[in-house]
């Protein structure tokens, strides 16, 4: 992806409400083609920060840029910004085609019904142009609002939590399909999830967001492998923090550590996963462990024990 | 939002039903765009060639004939509006020089007063006018005519009564309680009497006698026809009412067990109130007016007052025949001009004395 | 913008104005004979139809939603019916009808004018508690009956509270019909402030004094429907749509019957009499010859009543729909504008009639139009001042709907390049639509019953079907307003026929 020309530049967006600093000076790049998931808590800011990017709401500092465009001072209307809400916001009124149609103002009649007909296909609804939104599950509505963001191929796509209205497995099915609808048309795209599984998989690189602030933009390995903070790594999985003895923290996933009888950390949790056993520890100095292990062992919760770590590999945090 | 509630309880989701209705809409509002353009503005004169008056008059019953006759007498085309007293006065007043009224009728002689008062009439010079109507039915400045005479009377039962009343103030005797009728102090027919007995009485005894009426628990009822209904039902058996809603329902129904007592025979003279007209001071077809005033007020008088069973005001024009059955009476005519002056106190005395 | 709410406000500020000349004599006089007894009419009537609106209003739309009983849809559209009836004409056909069985005593009472007005006005909150019941009883009524709470409980434990949003709505529009109401209350002999007001106009001549006591309504008006508003919105946060809709339980033989006699008892009063006894007075009056007035005959007024309300009501819709775009994007500025343009609702209609009138005027002393037309008497002078009085009626209904479009979903038309014209025309317009048809029966309900504007403001030659009437009670004629009568609530069945379908068509695409 980088080699490829910059879709979106965002630096020292700011936006603040009632005192409360809701998007604390955020910088991002995005590159042509590139998907970028922007994952984080409820309240962190992402929606904010899409909102502000998009220009639904002005922002305290910063600019946008679009491609070589500045769009910080222009309206939402004039940024050619595509963008997917939560809900399905499709205009129940028209048919399916003139709602994908309903931002091909632009282009001459004649191409209008070729541009919708192209962007039905690529979502998989290709033949339902007549029908009406209702008559659509809500998985397909959601298509159709990403067929009609896309249709007047804007340099970038934003994506609100675009599956959050919909059941588990309708979920990921829905998520694959719609990145590799983005793939297909090679649209830049920011997907905002709250689901951590979601980020990981469906991305080119994540951006993890926390209290405004963006505190880790990397591909899904390097965010997995080497967090920058505390609240990365825990967010991206279950993380627990060895001290290294020199004032900082290993960061120890519970695959990588082992308990055993006896000692002075204590077993207060035992959770059936399956493919093995979680244990909760609390240790000596009142924080938590988490460790994975296939077997049962005889402890129980309540019972002392030790943790101990089974690689060097372990990422030190800064 | 201020405050009125919206539909939005009601409606429970946005339809997504094709855009039919909003058709619909359309169509209606294109339809109307072309009737406004077609009726915009009014017009404050009447069409060029012909010769035309416009009334307001306040009026309604039976005014129609007449305006007729007077059209296929004189060729003059009548517009009219017909509404309220007090409403059609705020009009002119609003309307100042600019409206379309030509002539001014009113169904009482209080309301013409205010009119007069209010400088939106104009004050005519008309020997046949003047010769017409006696002078106690003319404002003193020439600025309305009377037309009509209308009389409100003592009505009583024929089946149960023996002795009526013969005043107004013996409507306050002990044996009437509980079985009088009277309209409500709003009508202007309540007002202008007791404004009638404020002149003749003097303030201090017209209280005293409406505050007897009062004692006697009346049935207050805002029509003088059911008034007369309910004396023919049993409901009272004495009531006020004008003469001529006794001719209307005899003329209905000639068994109607109802009949006048004329008051203050031997004193001022029945109560009598007036229908009039007077030309407007900002009127455009000033001489049209005034010739349809002075139709109405000679050729015109039976026709006018023969259509609703009133008294013509010429005294020398003979009333129409079922009248005659009410054989003859003295009216009050003296009080006539003074009705308008004396309303407000009329109704404050009315409103003091607890009269509904 | 600013200039066409200013524009409308103009006539209810012309009233208004003259509080500032205050006389204080007026005032004096009027505590000390009617005043105090007006003020008591007036409280107990309000509380007394406002009380009766509800209670009749949600019973019946609890028994139509909640259970199932022979010709339930049918009954469920009926109700709403009495809407088209007049309020005067109902008051002067009970009247007549009460007068037999009661005296003519008896008949004038102020609980007799109450009952009439219930009967006319219950709709309004049937129609919102309905729509409250559809959307969220469900839940609500199966929790009920696993408590063990019989129907009756059911009603007055769960399904009350449930409704109370609904009701604040419906019970404000029923506040302002009797606060503003003058021809039915005339009729009773019951004098309310609105009545005061007219009687101090008419009695001392005096329209100052009478636009102060106008004013004082008014002011009272919207305390109240402000209160009721706060009341409502203490509930909304209370209840949820669930995800299933209400529905309807069967019941026993007994139960039917009795469900059946009080619908059709309720309709019986409100339309089925009334009718009925219009009926008979109209053929009298054909016997009688009394077909017609000299304006025209009945196709005369009919048209006149259809042009007027036809033009009143687009302009409202068109106005109001302008101005609730506008307070969308407005905030504060927009509200105010909105509720301004409202105020015309609050004040009596002969008091908008004068008040309409005057400021006509003026603009025709101004010299507006060319060669001679003026505005008073003229068709757009009086769509002018129906504006000014239903403005209200097509405003909020039209703001009711585009507060149903999700903010999403403008968001994406913005998104997708449209500007504030083109979302106002393609998006928001159209997704308020059945908001926007429903406010358009209603005004044209309200616009082919009123009587005093048109009665003051009408052109040579348009002479409506209300005015017929007002001709003939005048008058007492009570069999000559029969025609007209009837032809008003064919208007207005018809007119309630749209609403439902609009409504009906809404509700159905619930998914």
């Amino acid at each position: 992806m980088s080699g490829s020309a910059i879709a979106l530049d965002v630096a020292g967006l700011t936006r603040a409400f009632d005192g409360r600093t809701v998007v604390d000076n955020v910088d991002m790049t995005l590159h042509d083609g590139e998907i970028l998931t922007l994952v984080g808590p409820s309240g962190c800011g992402k929606s904010t920060l899409m909102r502000l990017i998009s220009g639904l709401e002005p922002t305290d500092n910063g600019h946008v840029r679009v491609g070589e465009r500045d769009v910080t001072k222009i309206a939402a209307e004039h940024r050619h910004i595509g963008f997917v809400f939560q809900e399905s916001s499709l205009f129940g009124h028209l048919r399916v085609a003139q709602n994908v149609a309903f931002g091909l103002r632009h282009l001459p009649r004649s191409e209008r019904g070729a541009r919708v007909e192209e962007m039905l296909d690529l979502v998989q609804l290709g033949g339902l142009g007549r029908r009406y939104p209702h008559q659509l599950s809500g998985g397909e509505q959601q298509r159709v609002a990403l067929a009609r963001a896309l249709a007047p191929r804007p340099r970038i796509v934003l994506l609100d939590e675009p599956f959050a209205s919909l059941d588990e497995v309708l979920r990921e099915e829905l998520g694959h399909q719609v990145v590799s609808i983005l793939r297909w048309a090679g649209t830049a795209s920011i997907l905002v999830t709250h689901d951590r599984h979601e980020a990981m998989t469906l991305g080119d690189r994540i951006a993890v967001m926390h209290d405004g602030r963006i505190e880790q933009c990397d591909t899904p390995e390097a965010v997995y492998r080497t967090p920058s903070t505390r609240f990365v790594a825990s967010f991206v999985e279950v993380a627990s923090f060895i001290p290294d003895g020199a004032g900082s923290v290993f960061v120890a996933r519970p695959h990588h550590l082992l308990v055993t009888p006896g000692g002075d950390d204590q077993v207060t949790r035992i959770e059936f996963l399956g493919s093995g056993y979680r244990y909760t520890v609390r240790r000596t100095d009142g924080t938590e462990a988490v460790v994975d292990v296939a077997a049962r062992n005889n402890l129980r919760v309540g019972d002392t024990c030790t943790i101990a770590v089974t690689t060097r590999d372990l990422h030190r945090l800064a | 939002m201020f405050g009125i509630p919206n539909i939005h309880g009601v409606v429970e989701k946005a339809s997504p039903k094709p855009v039919k209705s909003l058709r619909f809409l359309r169509f209606f509002m294109v339809g109307a765009l072309a009737a406004v353009a077609a009726a915009c503005g009014g017009n404050s004169d009447g069409s060029d060639d012909t010769r035309s008056v416009t009334v307001y008059t306040g009026r309604h019953y039976g005014i129609e004939p007449v305006f007729e006759a007077f059209t296929a007498a004189t060729g003059i085309e009548v517009r009219f509006t017909a509404g309220s007293d007090p409403e059609l006065r705020e009009r002119l007043v609003a309307e100042g020089d600019n409206t379309p009224a030509d002539l001014v009728m009113t169904a009482d002689a209080a309301n013409v007063e205010l009119a007069a008062a209010a400088g939106l009439l104009a004050s005519v010079d008309s020997a046949k006018l003047t010769n017409a109507i006696p002078e106690e039915l003319r404002s003193k400045k020439n600025e309305w005519f009377a037309l009509s005479r209308r009389l409100r009377v003592v009505m009583y039962s024929t089946e149960r009564v023996t002795e009526p009343p013969t005043t107004y103030a013996e409507l306050g005797d002990e044996k009437w309680s509980g079985k009088l009728c009277l309209r409500p102090s709003t009508h202007p027919y309540t007002q202008s009497l007791v404004a009638s007995m404020i002149l003749n009485l003097g303030s201090d005894t017209a209280r005293a006698v409406v505050d007897s009426w009062v004692a006697n628990k009346p049935l207050y009822i805002n029509s003088d026809t059911d008034i007369l209904k309910a004396i023919a039902a049993g409901d009272c058996d004495v009531a006020l009412a004008n003469s001529y809603y006794l001719a209307r329902l005899l003329a209905e129904e000639p068994t109607t067990p109802v009949a006048i007592s004329w008051p203050e025979q031997d004193g001022s003279g029945a109560h009598v109130n007036v229908s009039t007209a007077g030309v407007t001071a900002a009127a455009s077809n000033p001489d049209e007016a005034l010739e349809l005033l002075e139709w109405l007020a000679t050729e015109g008088q039976s026709t006018f007052s023969d259509a609703n069973f009133e008294y013509p005001a010429d005294t020398n024009v003979a009333p129409a025949e079922v009248l005659l059955s009410f054989g003859e009476f003295r009216a009050d005519l003296a009080a006539v001009r003074e009705l308008g002056r004396l309303n407000p106190d009329a109704v404050e005395l009315l409103s003091r004395a607890g009269y509904e | 913008m600013v200039v066409v709410a200013g524009l409308v406000a103009t006539p209810v500020a012309v009233i208004v104005m003259s509080i500032v000349d205050p006389t204080p004599q007026m005032w004096s006089d009027l505590w000390d004979t009617r005043l105090p007894g007006m003020i008591t009419d007036t409280v107990t009537l309000l509380v007394t139809v406002v009380a009766g609106t509800v209670i009749v209003g949600t019973g019946l739309a609890w028994l139509v939603t909640a259970y199932e009983f022979p010709a339930r849809r049918l009954i469920g559209w009926l109700l709403v019916t009495p809407l088209a009836v007049p309020g005067y004409v109902a008051g002067f056909v009970w009247l007549d009808t009460l007068s037999g069985p009661f005296g003519p005593r008896g008949a004038r009472t102020i609980w007799l004018c109450a009952a009439t007005m219930i009967l006319t006005l219950y709709p309004y909150v049937y129609l919102f508690a309905r729509a409250s019941f559809r959307t969220q009883g469900s839940d609500a009524r199966d929790a009920a009956r696993t408590l063990g709470l019989g129907p009756v409980r059911t009603f007055f434990r769960v399904a009350f509270p449930l409704a109370r949003p609904a009701l604040a709505a419906g019970g404000a529009l029923v506040t302002m019909e009797v606060l503003t109401d003058v021809g039915t209350v005339r009729l009773f002999n019951v004098s309310t402030v609105a009545d005061g007001v007219l009687r101090v106009w008419f009695g001392t001549g005096s329209r100052d004094s009478a636009a102060e006591l106008a004013t004082t309504l008014v002011v009272t008006a919207v305390a109240l429907v402000a209160i009721e508003r706060g009341l409502r919105r203490g509930a909304r946060y209370s209840t949820r749509a669930t995800t299933r809709p209400m529905v309807a339980l069967p019941l026993g033989l007994g139960g039917r019957a009795g469900v059946l006699a009080g619908t059709l008892g309720v309709l019986a009063l409100a339309v089925g009499i009334p009718v009925v006894r219009l009926v008979a007075w109209s053929q009298e009056a054909r016997r009688n010859g009394a077909t017609a007035t000299v304006a025209g005959g009945l196709w005369h007024h009919l048209s006149s009543t259809l042009v007027v309300a036809t033009l009143a009501t687009v302009t409202c819709i068109a106005l109001g729909t302008t101005i609730a775009l506008l307070v969308r994007r407005r905030g504060v500025a927009g509200r105010l504008i909105s509720r301004v343009s409202s105020l015309g609702y609050a004040m009596p209609g002969p008091v908008v009639a004068v008040g309409a009138v005057i400021t006509l005027a003026a603009f025709d002393r101004a010299g507006i139009l060319p060669d001679g037309s003026v505005l008073v008497g003229s068709l757009v002078g009086l769509v002018f001042a129906l504006t000014v009085r239903f403005l209200a009626v097509g405003l909020h209904g039209v703001e009711s709907g585009l507060d149903q479009t999700p903010a999403s979903t403008v968001a994406s038309a913005r998104m997708l390049g449209a500007g504030p014209v083109r979302i106002a025309w393609s998006v928001e317009i159209p997704a308020a639509r059945t908001a926007i048809l429903a406010a358009t029966a209603l005004l044209m309900i309200d616009l082919m019953k009123e009587l005093p504007i048109t009665l003051l403001l009408r052109p040579f030659g348009f002479d409506t079907l209300s005015v017929w009437v007002w001709q003939a009670t005048s008058e007492s004629l009570w069999t000559q307003a029969a025609t007209p009568s009837l032809a008003m609530i064919a208007i207005g069945m018809v007119a309630v026929g749209s609403l439902l379908a609009a409504l009906e068509r809404g509700a159905e695409m619930t998914s």
